[in-house]
C-alpha cells in the first residue's frame, strides 16, 4: 500500500505496509538512517522524529497516521548542523557515542518551540524518555540552556 | 574488562614506504616478540598503518580500536600528531578493519589510551625525525639544528622553513631510524589539552554510520528466533505462518555450536525479508518449539541461595597472608557482612546488528559495530572455514557497547544468513532480543569477616567471593572466579592487614556471561569500601581517617598468580597504594569532606584502584519533604596517569556516573524456568535524565605516570559511595543492588 508523506520537506510516496512503524519507512524504504532504533515501543526516544511539528516516537507510530502529513527528522533540521541545538550540542561536546543524540536534539528542540526559556524541571520533563546510556544528561540540560540562550 | 582470549601477539608490523611522495611507516605495537625491522620500503604504498602522508602533505592517521562513546578517534590521533609536530587540523582519522598487523584490537578493559600510548608516540616520533633529517640534507646542515614545528621543519639558525608537504618525497627514501626522540612533555602541545569529539558534528547531523545504518545494494534484513533458555535447543518449527508475512522472503537455520566455541551464537531461525519490519513481524510469527532441558530450571531466587551457601564454606585463597583463623579467634570485636548485586545487561542504546555479505565466490565482508574486530575477523574465518585472508571486517561507529560487542555472536548469525541467503544481510536484534540473549553480567556474592585490634584496625580480615567465572564460558568444568577475577578488587586491595585470606568460591551458571563495564570490580568495589565503613564505624573512626591509617605505609606491589600486564610499564606497578592514599586526600580536600552539610543532606565516600587508575568518589544526596530522597552531587576525583585528553576523561567520569548510578539503583535482572523475565527498558530500568544529579564533577589529577584507564574506573566507585549516603541518612546499610528496592522495602517497613 503506497503511503504518502512530506519528509524534510520532499513529497515521498512510501509503500509500505500501513502498520509499519514510520521509523522503518524512513530508515529502510526513504534511506534516511539518522532516526535511530533503540526499544521498538516507545520507551526510549532515540526514534524522536516530529510529524506536523510534534514530537512523536516513530518506531511506535505506524506510517499510515503519517499520511499527508510532514515529517522532520535530524536530517531536516538544518541543511548544515547550524540549528542552534545542533550548535549548542556540539559546543558543549555533548555526544559519546552518538547513537541516542537524533533523538535528544528532536526532543530538545520541539521543547524549545513549545518553550523558549525552559527550566531545569521542564527540561528533565520533557526529556524524561529519552535515554542516554552513555550518559550524557547534565551536557544535554547545559545545551538545551545553552540553545535556549543562542534563540533569545 | 580483562581480555580474556589469548592476545594473539601479532607479528611486526613491516615499515612500508611509497613511491611518488606518499610515505608511511608502521610502528611495533605492544607484546612484540622483538623491535621492528623499521626500515623504508620504497616499493608499494600499503593502507593499514598508523601515518601516512598524503601528497599535499596532509596526514592520515589510522584508528585501530573501536569508537563506542569513549573518544578514541579523539584521543590517539592526538597522540601521534602531537609527536609528529603535525597541524592536528591537516589530520585526517580513518578507522582501521579487523587485521592481526594492529594488534590487539579487543577495545576493552579500559586500555586503548594504556595500551597505544607508546607505539603511537613512536609512530609520530619516527615521521617527525625522518622529515626534519629531509629538511637537514636539503639545507646540507646538521639535525640538531632543524626541528619540527607545526607542520613544516625549521632551520634554527637561519629561520628558513620547509613545509611537509615539500619534505615527504625526501623522508620517503630515508632509513626509518631506531630510536627517534620522543618530544618532552614540556613540548607536548596536544597531549594534556581539552579537545571536542572529532566525531561531534557526524553524530548531531545524524550522518555518523553505526551499525544499524549500514545500506549494502541489494540486501535483505533479518531477525532470529533465538534460544529463549541457554543452550536450548530446536525441537520443532512451522514457518507458515511466517511465510505469509509480507516481505518475509527465506528462513535460515543459524546452527547449534557449543558454546565452548567462543562467542558462537545460539542455535535459532532467522527470518529474512525485505524491511526491518517484516524481518520483525516474520520472526514474532514463526512457532518454534524448544527444548529446554538442559538449563530450563535455572532460577535467579534459587541462585542466590546457592552462592549464599557457597561463601559459608571456605574457597580457593588467591591472596593467604598470615593466620587468618588464629587471628579472626582473637580478642577484640568482630565485624562482619555480606553483600550481594544481582544479573545485568548492558543494554547499549543500539541493540546487537551486523551487515554480512558472503560473495559468490566465497570471500566474506561485513560491516559492525565490533569491539574486537580482529578477532572477529579471526572467528567468521572459522564459521566459514575459510582462509583469514578472505574475510573483511570494516568497523562502524558502536552506538555503545559497555562490553556486549566484545561478544559477535550476533555477527556471526549474519554471516551465517548471507551464507544461506546468497545475499547481504543486515540482521539486527530488537531491544527483547538484547535483554534476553545477553552475556549477562552475574550475581555475585562477598562475605566479609573482621576482627579488630585496639587501635580499631582489622588484625585478620577474611573475603569470600562467589560468582561464576567468565573463563568457564570456554572451559567447561570451571567453578569459581579466576585470579584475574578476584584481581579485579580483592587481591589488588590496597590495605595493610596481617593476616588476609581472599577467596574465590564456588559457582556455576547456567547461562551465558561476560564483561560489563568495570566488570567484577563493580562488586568487588560495593563490598570492600561497604565494609571498611562497617570496620571505621566499629572502630568509631571516621570513614577517610580510617582508610589512610588501612592503607599503611605507601607501598607498590604487584599482582599475586596474575599474568603480566601486555603493557610493560604496568608490570610490579599493579598497585601503588600511595596514589591510592593520594586521589583519597585530593578528593577530600577538594570536597571538605567532614564539613557541615545543609540539612537533610548526607554524604558517602568510597575508592577504588582499577586498570592501574585511582578513583575516589562522594556522593551527596537530599531527603526530601516526601521522604524520598534525591542525589544532589557527584564528586570524583581521577589519577589515571598522564591524561591525553582532559575534555575526554571528564565526559567518561560523567557518563561512568550515570552508568555506576543506574546499576546502583535499579539494575536487576531475574530468571525464572531459564528465561530472562525482564525485556526491556519499562522492567529493566536505567537512569533518565530526570534522576540525574543536578552536578557531577571530575576532578582530574595531573600525573607523569603512564596513561591508564578510565572508561571502566569512575563505575565501581559509584554503587558504595551511594550505599554510604543511604546509610548516613536512614542508619541502614544497603548492602544489596539495586537500592532502590532495598529502599521501597524500607520505606514500607
Amino acid at each position: 500500500m503506497t503511503t504518502e508523506i512530506k519528509l524534510n520537506g520532499k513529497t515521498l510516496s512510501l509503500d509500505a505496509d500501513p502498520d509499519m512503524p514510520l521509523l522503518w519507512a524512513i530508515r529502510d524504504l526513504a534511506g534516511m538512517t539518522g532516526t535511530k532504533f533503540g526499544c521498538g515501543k516507545a520507551l526510549c526516544g532515540a526514534c524522536t522524529v516530529h510529524v506536523d511539528g510534534q514530537p512523536v516516537r516513530s518506531c511506535s507510530y505506524p506510517i499510515s497516521a503519517a499520511a499527508g502529513k510532514s515529517v522532520t527528522t535530524i536530517e531536516g533540521l538544518s541543511a548544515d548542523g547550524s540549528h542552534p541545538v545542533q550548535v549548542a550540542w556540539r559546543e558543549l561536546n555533548v555526544p559519546q557515542c552518538g547513537y541516542c543524540q537524533s533523538g535528544q536534539i528532536m526532543s530538545a528542540v520541539a521543547l524549545l518551540e513549545k518553550n523558549p526559556n525552559p527550566s531545569d524541571a521542564d527540561i528533565d520533563s520533557a526529556m524524561s524518555g529519552n535515554i542516554c546510556r552513555c550518559g550524557t544528561y547534565t551536557r544535554i540540560r547545559a545545551a538545551i540552556h545553552k540553545a535556549a540562550e543562542a534563540k533569545s | 574488562m580483562t581480555t580474556i582470549l589469548k592476545l594473539s601477539r601479532r607479528d611486526v608490523l613491516k615499515a612500508t614506504g611509497a613511491v611518488g611522495g606518499v610515505f608511511a611507516l608502521g610502528v611495533c605495537l605492544p607484546g612484540c616478540q622483538s623491535r621492528p625491522g623499521l626500515t623504508a620500503a620504497t616499493e608499494s604504498f600499503a593502507p593499514n598503518l598508523f601515518v601516512t602522508f598524503s601528497p599535499d602533505g596532509d596526514v592520515i592517521i589510522t584508528v585501530s580500536r573501536s569508537e563506542m562513546g569513549q573518544g578514541v578517534r579523539t584521543s590517539l590521533p592526538r597522540i601521534v600528531a602531537d609527536q609528529l609536530e603535525a597541524d592536528i587540523a591537516r589530520v585526517t582519522i580513518v578507522q582501521a578493519p579487523g587485521d592481526p598487523k594492529y594488534g590487539d584490537q579487543n577495545t576493552d578493559g579500559s586500555k586503548s589510551v594504556r595500551m597505544m600510548f607508546p607505539p603511537l608516540c613512536e609512530a609520530g616520533a619516527t615521521a617527525r625525525v625522518m622529515l626534519e633529517q629531509a629538511a637537514a640534507d636539503h639545507w646540507g646542515v646538521d639535525r640538531t639544528e632543524v626541528a619540527a614545528n607545526n607542520h613544516g621543519v625549521e632551520h634554527k639558525v637561519s629561520g628558513e622553513r620547509l613545509e611537509f608537504s615539500e619534505l615527504i618525497e625526501a623522508a620517503s627514501r630515508l632509513e626509518i631510524p631506531l630510536n627517534a626522540r620522543l618530544k618532552d612533555p614540556s613540548e607536548y602541545r596536544y597531549i594534556g589539552m581539552s579537545a571536542a569529539n572529532v566525531d561531534r558534528e557526524a553524530f548531531v547531523t545524524g550522518k555518523a554510520v553505526y551499525g544499524f545504518d549500514v545500506v549494502i545494494p541489494g540486501m535483505k534484513y533479518a531477525c532470529v528466533a533465538r534460544a529463549p533458555v541457554f543452550d536450548a535447543r530446536i525441537k520443532s518449527y512451522n514457518t507458515d505462518a511466517a511465510a505469509k508475512v509480507a516481505g518475509v522472503s527465506a528462513f535460515c537455520k543459524i546452527p547449534f555450536s557449543p558454546h565452548t566455541r567462543e562467542f558462537f551464537p545460539e542455535e535459532g531461525i532467522a527470518v529474512i525479508a525485505d524491511s526491518s519490519w517484516a524481518a520483525m513481524r516474520g520472526r514474532d510469527a514463526l512457532e518454534v518449539e524448544w527444548d529446554v532441558s538442559a538449563n530450563g530450571d535455572y532460577n535467579t531466587a534459587d541462585y542466590r541461595k546457592l552462592l549464599t551457601n557457597s561463601v559459608r564454606n571456605p574457597g580457593t585463597a588467591h591472596v593467604s597472608r598470615g593466620d587468618v583463623d588464629k587471628a579472626m579467634a582473637g580478642a577484640g570485636k568482630l565485624v562482619e557482612a555480606l553483600y550481594e548485586t544481582p544479573m545485568l545487561a548492558h543494554a547499549p542504546m543500539e541493540p546487537p546488528v551486523a551487515t554480512a555479505w558472503v560473495k559468490e565466490n566465497g570471500d566474506c565482508e561485513v560491516w559492525v559495530p565490533a569491539q574486537d574486530p580482529k578477532d572477529t575477523r579471526r572467528l567468521i574465518a572459522e564459521w566459514l572455514d575459510i582462509d583469514q585472508s578472505r574475510v573483511t571486517v570494516n568497523v562502524t561507529f558502536l552506538g555503545g557497547a559497555f562490553g556486549r560487542k566484545a561478544q559477535s555472536d550476533f555477527i556471526f548469525e549474519a554471516v551465517e544468513a548471507s551464507r544461506q541467503a546468497g545475499v547481504p544481510v543486515k540482521l539486527l536484534w530488537t531491544r527483547e532480543d538484547d535483554i534476553r540473549n545477553c552475556y549477562f553480567h552475574a550475581e555475585s556474592i562477598q562475605t566479609m569477616q573482621a576482627r579488630l585490634g585496639a587501635d580499631g584496625l582489622p588484625t585478620a580480615w577474611l573475603m569470600r567471593s562467589a560468582y561464576p567465572s567468565i573463563d568457564w564460558m570456554w572451559q567447561p568444568g570451571l567453578d569459581e572466579p579466576m585470579p584475574w577475577e578476584v584481581g579485579m578488587g580483592l587481591t589488588n586491595m590496597p590495605f595493610d592487614v596481617p593476616n588476609v585470606s581472599i577467596e574465590g568460591c564456588k559457582a556455576r551458571i547456567p547461562i551465558r556471561i561476560g564483561w560489563l563495564r568495570s566488570v567484577c570490580n563493580v562488586w568487588h568495589s560495593f563490598a570492600i569500601n561497604g565494609f571498611v565503613d562497617e570496620m571505621a564505624e566499629a572502630a568509631g573512626a571516621d570513614v577517610v581517617a580510617y582508610r589512610l591509617r588501612l592503607l599503611g605505609k605507601d607501598r607498590v606491589f604487584d599482582a599475586p598468580n596474575e599474568p603480566q600486564d601486555s603493557i610493560e610499564c604496568f608490570n610490579g606497578r599493579w598497585v601503588d597504594t600511595g596514589r591510592y592514599r593520594r586521589v583519597l586526600e585530593f578528593l577530600a580536600g577538594r570536597c571538605d569532606w567532614g564539613k557541615e552539610l545543609p540539612e537533610n543532606h548526607f554524604r558517602g565516600l568510597a575508592v577504588q584502584n582499577s586498570f592501574y587508575s585511582y578513583t575516589a568518589t562522594i556522593i551527596e544526596i537530599a531527603i526530601n519533604k516526601d521522604g524520598s530522597f534525591s542525589i544532589v552531587s557527584v564528586d570524583t576525583a581521577v589519577d589515571c596517569g598522564r591524561i591525553v585528553n582532559p575534555e575526554g576523561v571528564t565526559a567518561q567520569v560523567e557518563g561512568a556516573t550515570i552508568f555506576g548510578l543506574g546499576l546502583a539503583l535499579y539494575g536487576e535482572l531475574t530468571a525464572s524456568d531459564g528465561r530472562v523475565q525482564q525485556s526491556n527498558f519499562h522492567d529493566y530500568r536505567v537512569m533518565r535524565i530526570n534522576e540525574t544529579p543536578g552536578v557531577i564533577r571530575a576532578h582530574l589529577m595531573e600525573s607523569d605516570e603512564p596513561p591508564s584507564g578510565i572508561g571502566e574506573p569512575p563505575t565501581p566507585v559509584i554503587a558504595p559511595a551511594l550505599a554510604a549516603a543511604l546509610y548516613a541518612a536512614t542508619g541502614t546499610r544497603f548492602r544489596r543492588m539495586p537500592f532502590m528496592k532495598e529502599w521501597s522495602a524500607l520505606k514500607n517497613s
